[in-house]
């Protein structure tokens, strides 16, 4: 046992116990890595419009799925935890920066369904605008978490999502390829983590100790 | 000076109750949180239940922790806060701490 008088660390270890510890977070951003690599055939398939609402909906699904998984097994096996102010204001900034490059992604889909933007099929691969802003947006929000929580493997994962883009631009065959590898890489570790998360920690019941 | 000639071992002044190791890692953890169940502090202090109680328990007769228990589905839920009164008692071995740390 060792008694860890780093203060700042010792939040972080516990912030990153209780929201990073059991993969859910790896499996949601690796999934939709994944749905990111299906977008040219979903939108072939169902249209610029309609692809953007598609692309929302299941990505909702698979986050409230891996929310539910974290439901159904933090408080039995890591315990439950109410973190103080500093950390709850850094929560709302990040979900107040979330929710605005969010609204960003969305208004650049739907103006790009409405060919507002000029045709950048030369260097994009036949996909515009909103692709790069959708990196964009999720290079930011992978390199915070990885910079401020100093969940480290967040930079490989950021160092993958990047090295999509150029990768999906150059490649002679299916541009989403890149994101689905990435997704799956990213898919597995969240797996392995689970995995490992459910043998270190069993399910618990508190003991009665006179 | 004079106080360092009366008491030569600046380690004795500090807080004893939070001293112990088991102890400083209990509160350690409780600082850095507003709350906390039994289980997580368990896994973040690899503590034994027993031991994670005992010392829970000379803290919270101590008024440096609070601890509220509650039934759910049938079992104990029990959850830890630090009051004021530890945190203020934290704040200040840590700053005694630093002291000797410096001499």
């Amino acid at each position: 046992m060792s008694t860890n008088l780093d203060l700042k660390q010792t939040e972080k270890a516990s912030y990153r116990l209780a929201a990073f510890g059991d993969g859910t977070a790896d499996l949601t951003l690796g999934l939709s890595y994944i749905l990111l690599g299906l977008y040219p055939i979903s939108r072939a398939a169902f249209g610029p419009l309609l692809n953007a609402a598609f692309f929302l909906v299941v990505l909702y699904g698979i986050v409230f799925l891996t929310a539910l998984i974290r439901k159904k097994l933090g408080p039995s096996r890591i315990g439950i935890v109410e973190f103080g102010d500093r950390i709850k204001k850094r929560g709302r900034y990040l979900t107040i920066i979330t929710a605005i490059l969010a609204a960003l992604m969305i208004l650049t889909w739907f103006l790009s369904s409405r060919d507002q933007f000029p045709d950048t099929s030369g260097w994009l691969g036949g996909y515009g605008f909103e692709f790069v802003v959708s990196l964009i947006v999720l290079v930011i929000l992978v390199g915070g978490l990885a910079y401020t929580l100093g969940v480290r493997r967040y930079y490989f994962y950021g160092v993958l999502l990047a090295a999509c883009f150029p990768l999906q631009a150059f490649l002679p065959f299916y541009e989403g390829a890149p994101f689905l590898a990435a997704g799956a890489i990213i898919t597995f570790s969240g797996v392995v983590i689970l995995a490992r998360f459910l043998k270190k920690y069993p399910p618990l019941d508190e003991e009665e100790v006179s | 000076m004079a106080d360092e000639q009366k008491n030569p071992n600046p380690v004795s002044g500090l807080d004893q109750l939070i001293h112990a190791p088991a102890r400083l890692n209990i509160i350690t953890q409780l600082y850095v949180v507003e709350s906390a169940d039994f289980i997580f502090l368990k896994n973040l202090t690899g503590l034994t239940w027993g031991n994670l109680s005992a010392h829970l328990s000379k803290l919270e007769d101590a008024g440096y922790v609070e601890v509220e228990k509650t039934i759910v589905n049938k079992k104990t839920h029990s959850v830890a806060a630090l009051t004021n009164t530890g945190r203020a008692a934290f704040e200040a071995y840590k700053q005694k701490m630093m002291e000797v740390l410096d001499k």
